[in-house]
């Protein structure tokens, strides 16, 4: 299986030297996806949330394979 | 006596801390019978449902202990280190109620279970030891469900970072420091109830607040006091005997006398 990195870039930038194997880019992505919403949650209870923030994903040759930001991770209604 | 070779010594020695054994229950601990391993990382040592035949030592190296839900999330619930038997309930209980799996390359010690049990009713000394580090894991656990129940993300990873430094000590390992914990992001986050990339950012936190320095894969603790204050950790959980319990700011003089920073826990991928 591939191996993808998930870097987040909200208040810092933090890379991911780990990364995790997933089948393909669209598991990728809802992984990324699903750590986001974890991300917004920390965020939120601190009172504060940027859409904007994000999570990058990029592979072993560290090319950049796909953004998803916290705006396309949640659903905003209201 | 040479017990600090023997394979069973780090059992001895863990009993010990609390109240000296007596050299009678010392060699009759080192005379238990047991089968010596070597495992892998990763090495399964005791399923959820397995009835278990064996109480497993670890001599060397790491082990956790971990449930799973239905839909496969994973809840790490214990590490494990030199001394600790990790499933010591399996001696009396019948059936595993979650798995056992060696988280670095282990030395383990499997003794029979009625061998323990003939000790410990044998033994009032060792019988009360054993007794005492099952109620210690129970308040470590009860520690561990405030800290996924009620602390903030870093704060949680802060206390757990915090908690093996003192349990290292413990043991006699952690005043050397330089302590390698292999523990991946994935692994901090399945025991301190995150995502992995939730976890990895909550140790850059740690590491902006100047508490931990982070290299690639790996965690060193480069102000103890700091850590513990912000991890809101205090060890009286740990029930630590009371040359090893003075307190968080005692630890630190006594790990690192006139040492400024220093890398006292060190988790790597291995």
């Amino acid at each position: 299986m591939p191996h993808y990195y998930f870097h987040v870039f909200n208040d810092e930038i933090t890379l991911d030297e780990e990364g995790k194997e997933l089948p393909d880019l669209d598991a990728a992505r809802q992984y990324a996806i699903e750590n986001a919403r974890a991300l917004i949650c920390d965020v939120v209870q601190q009172g504060h949330l940027n859409l904007g923030h994000r999570v990058e994903i990029t592979d072993d040759q560290d090319d950049r394979l796909m953004t998803v930001t916290f705006r396309e991770a949640v659903t905003i209604i209201g | 006596m040479q017990t600090s070779s023997h394979t069973l010594a780090p059992l001895v020695q863990k009993l010990s801390l609390h109240a000296p054994l007596h050299a009678d229950d010392e060699a009759a601990v080192l005379a238990l019978p047991y089968t010596e391993k070597q495992l892998e990382p990763g090495h399964v040592v005791v399923r959820e449902g397995d009835r278990p035949t064996h109480s497993c030592l670890v001599a060397s190296g790491f082990a956790m202990r971990h449930k799973t839900t239905g839909n496969g999330g994973r809840q790490i619930v214990n590490i494990h280190m030199a001394g600790d038997m990790v499933d010591l309930q399996n001696s009396l209980l019948t059936i595993a109620d979650h798995n056992v799996q060696a988280l670095t390359a282990m030395k383990a010690a499997f003794i029979p279970r009625e061998a323990i049990v003939d000790l410990a009713f044998s033994r009032p000394a060792v019988g009360k030891a054993l007794w005492l580090e099952t109620l210690i894991e129970g308040s470590i656990s009860r520690e561990w469900i405030m800290n996924l129940g009620r602390r903030q993300a870093a704060t949680r990873i802060a206390h757990l970072l915090c908690e093996f430094a003192f349990r290292l000590d413990a043991v006699g390992i952690g005043p050397e420091c330089n302590y390698e914990l292999p523990m991946t992001q994935e692994q901090i986050a399945d025991a301190t109830g995150m995502t992995q990339i939730h976890a990895n950012r909550s140790l850059k936190t740690l590491e902006t607040m100047g508490l931990t320095k982070v290299s690639r894969r790996s965690v060193a603790i480069t102000d103890l006091p700091k850590l513990a204050e912000f991890g809101d950790f205090q060890s009286t959980y740990l029930h630590l005997p009371p040359s090893r319990a003075a307190g968080v700011p005692a630890l630190s003089t006594v790990i690192w006398p006139g040492r400024i920073i220093l890398a006292c826990l060190v988790i790597t991928q291995g």
